[in-house]
């Protein structure tokens, strides 16, 4: 219990400080006042903002609650500052000498200086909450229901816990970092590794899906892997997890990307991690070596992590099929211009340009083994033959020299196995012709071939495959045609 | 008393202290000099349990200073760049240090921003190098700790400053029972302030004691012979420099004054006259640390 109780000597520090920057913590809440009435940054930066973090661009359009993110924004850059300023001491050897020298122990020295930050931290966030409900409700803007009112409130509370989460997570990451530009530095870096996460998988997916089918995103299921990633990032971050909390709330899950179930889950394992992440900060501050103070941060998850991390995140993000580009040489010039921002010195060695040539190497392969695997069967062009009971062939003829000029005629349709197997079989020939020949001009388009399936498998109830063939393959499109009628797979047909 | 025991510290890899053992006294003033680079910044910080130590320990009264970090309390560090928080006054500065220096005098205190003309409420980063020096000595004077280490204090007075804060240290240890160590590199300063002084080279205490006894080990000597000399005359002396021009000799010999000038006696010099020698030559002929001889 006595190891809980802050001494005397504690508590009038923990005082003095709280009194010293109460001028402080008064202007921060004036300006984060004017933030969150608006009258302080545009509204449209707010929303590029809550874009990047989450959203899309119609869950900001139309209303007012945009605004009433704000709160949480604050909340979340209160997080941002707040180990910056009271832990700044540590990366200044003056200032080591003045606080280290305190008779205060280590560990409670610690606790004193997480406590300033947890008190301007529940301060200012419930002074923002209660002037702005406030606000609300005797201005009417918003035209919220009182009902509203108070989950709006009860979600902002969370909000706070959720920011308490960040700012010791943020603690821990100062604590290790020995100067104040790296501990700037890998706060952002950790603020945006969840997007960059998030761009990097889901250009990676939309490459690969590409490059896996002839046609953009024919027969990718786009629900199965694109959203799959959402998960871990809303996990990651807890901006975006408060940003898909508020659309949430205000759209009432109409438009949220993820389950507020699974947000609670994400908040809870923020919530354990927040626990180790304190642990980890105590442990770091009493084992500090203030004679590192100003050197180079050299800790594992900082620049040794984050600089291939991020490296690799850009490799898979711009991956083609061809191994060496143009965006390879400029994240190589990137990578080495960490390591400069790193180190503070111009330096190449051998085992850093093998480093990157693995990374290059992995993201290749991690993109050929995607496309090989067509996203791990995620990419079905041609369906399998069980799902199928039924199918539709389609061909439209466009006219040369007018566009307007088409036809469509049925080829046939067919219902045996046997002639399911052969039109799997001939649209398989069609989709390696169009990889081969991949062109799809839209004003030079002479046949528009149309696979339909009927199917109870998917949701909709049909699969369609549509190919556009130009007008150079128009003599290959044609033969195939003949070849159909020739081939007698198709029972019916008409011309 | 403040103990130091086999102490060791690295940084960056670089051995600053090595195997350092120092004992001071209470109520003295401890001269710390060494060159630049010696380890004596290191050592007052480790004194003041910044640095931990990588081996070793700092005992107050017994107790290992890093293991009780409330004895910190019986010591106070003022830097040659001391930290002040973003617009403080010297006002605001005194209100932190009573947090962890509850004694600290304020009529003391009072007087001293009086005596040297201070204005305690105005930001410190409109002071000058020396007036921010003179704010923290005059801090540290006030709380007087039971140790108080001064790292460069002087460096940025003038002469007239420099005398008046000698002259209130000096009557403060009297008061207060307190010890000071000082380091600097004005030896003539540390001659006329110190009781104690220890010489620091490559952070391994090269020679340490008391400043009027070691000032009474060392002598200088100038000789006049009839005939040329050579060094192996006086190969017999334990000297810490010598100097022969022909028949004229200049020696520095540590030992008993009696039994150097028996010596030298029966060498039948024609003149021979004992000359003083100050702190800043016997730091010079320890950090030679070779006999000087010149023929």
């Amino acid at each position: 219990m006595k190891q809980l109780l802050l001494t005397n000597t504690e508590l009038s520090y923990l005082k003095y400080y709280i009194k010293k920057e109460a001028r402080l913590g008064i202007t921060a809440i004036i300006i984060l006042a004017l933030f969150v009435s608006g009258l302080l940054l545009p509204g449209a930066l707010v929303k590029i903002g809550l874009i990047l973090f989450g959203g899309q661009f119609d869950d900001y359009s139309g209303s007012g609650w945009e605004s009433m993110s704000r709160v949480f924004i604050s909340v979340c850059i209160l997080a941002y500052l707040l180990p910056l300023y009271l832990f700044r001491f540590l990366m200044n050897r003056s200032g080591n000498d003045l606080y280290l020298s305190l008779p205060i122990e280590r560990k409670r020295l610690f606790y004193v200086h997480y406590i300033i930050g947890l008190f301007y931290l529940i301060t200012i966030s419930l002074l923002l909450l209660l002037g702005y409900s406030l606000f609300v409700n005797t201005l009417s803007i918003y035209q919220i229901s009182s009902a509203e009112s108070f989950s709006y409130i009860l979600l902002n509370i969370y909000f706070i816990v959720l920011g308490v989460c960040l700012y010791t997570f943020f603690t821990y990451i100062v604590i290790r970092c020995h100067n104040l530009l790296d501990a700037i530095l890998m706060e952002l870096a950790y603020t945006l590794l969840p997007l960059l996460f998030y761009y990097a998988l889901h250009a990676l997916i939309t490459h690969a899906a590409e490059a896996s089918t002839t046609y953009l995103f024919l027969g990718f299921d786009d629900t199965s892997l694109i959203n799959i990633i959402e998960l871990p990032t809303a996990v990651l971050s807890i901006p975006i997890q408060m940003n898909l909390w508020m659309i949430y709330f205000c759209s009432y899950a109409s438009k949220a990307a993820i389950a507020c179930e699974l947000l609670l889950v994400a908040g809870f394992l923020w919530i354990i991690f927040t626990v180790c992440c304190f642990l980890g900060a105590r442990k770091s501050f009493v084992r500090i070596r203030s004679e590192q103070s100003g050197q180079n941060t050299n800790a594992f998850f900082t620049y040794p992590l984050l600089i291939p991390l991020v490296s690799f995140l850009l490799l898979i993000a711009t991956q083609s099929e061809h191994l060496f580009s143009i965006n390879i040489i400029l994240i190589l010039v990137a990578f080495l211009l960490a390591h400069f921002i790193a180190y503070r010195k111009i330096s190449f060695s051998i085992r850093k340009l093998l480093l990157f040539i693995s990374l290059a190497a992995s993201s290749f392969l991690l993109f050929i083994s995607l496309t090989k695997t067509n996203l791990f069967g995620a990419v079905k062009e041609v369906p399998k033959l069980e799902e199928i009971d039924s199918f539709t062939l389609a061909v439209t003829q466009y006219y040369a020299n007018n566009e307007s000029s088409q036809s469509t005629f049925l080829i046939g349709s067919g219902r045996s196995d046997e002639a399911i197997a052969d039109i799997l079989a001939e649209q398989a020939k069609i989709m390696d012709y169009k990889k081969q020949h991949s062109d799809n001009d839209i004003y030079d388009q002479a046949y528009i071939v149309r696979f339909q399936y009927d199917t109870d498998a998917v949701e909709q109830g049909f699969i369609e495959r549509t190919y556009i063939f130009n007008q150079k393959d128009k003599e290959y499109i044609e033969a195939r045609i003949a070849e159909w009628k020739k081939m007698h797979i198709i029972q019916d047909y008409t011309e | 008393m403040l103990k130091v025991c086999d102490l060791e510290k690295k940084l960056q890899n670089h051995l600053v202290l090595h195997q350092l053992n120092m004992d001071i006294e209470d109520r003295c003033i401890y001269g710390l000099i060494g060159e630049n680079g010696a380890g004596k910044s290191t050592l007052l910080r480790v004194l003041a349990g910044v640095y931990e130590c990588d081996h070793g320990c700092v005992m107050i009264d017994d107790q290992d200073l890093h293991k009780y970090p409330e004895k910190k309390a019986e010591i106070l560090l003022i830097q040659d760049e001391p930290f002040y928080f973003h617009h403080a006054t010297l006002s605001d500065m005194k209100h932190f240090y009573q947090i962890a220096h509850p004694d600290l005098d304020e009529a003391y205190y009072h007087k001293l921003i009086t005596v040297f003309e201070l204005d305690d409420r105005q930001p410190l980063y409109k002071f000058s190098k020396g007036m921010k020096r003179q704010a923290f000595l005059i801090l540290g004077l006030c709380i007087a700790p039971r140790y108080l280490l001064l790292d460069e204090a002087f460096d940025g007075l003038d002469p007239h400053m420099r005398m008046m804060f000698k002259k209130e240290i000096s009557e403060r240890i009297e008061e207060k029972k307190m010890s000071v160590i000082i380091s600097s590199h004005n030896l003539k300063e540390m001659e006329e302030l110190c009781d104690c002084f220890g010489i620091l080279e490559n952070g391994k205490l090269l020679t340490s004691g008391s400043v009027s006894d070691k000032l009474h080990e060392v002598h200088r000597f100038q000789l006049a012979f009839a005939k040329p000399m050579d060094k192996e005359d006086f190969s017999e002396l334990k000297l810490l420099s010598l100097q022969i021009t022909a028949s004229i000799v200049n020696l520095v010999a540590e030992g008993e004054e009696a039994e150097i000038k028996a010596f030298l006696k029966e060498k039948q010099p024609i003149m021979m006259e004992m000359l003083p020698v100050s702190l800043e030559e016997i730091f010079v002929f320890k950090m030679l640390n070779k006999t000087e001889v010149s023929q």
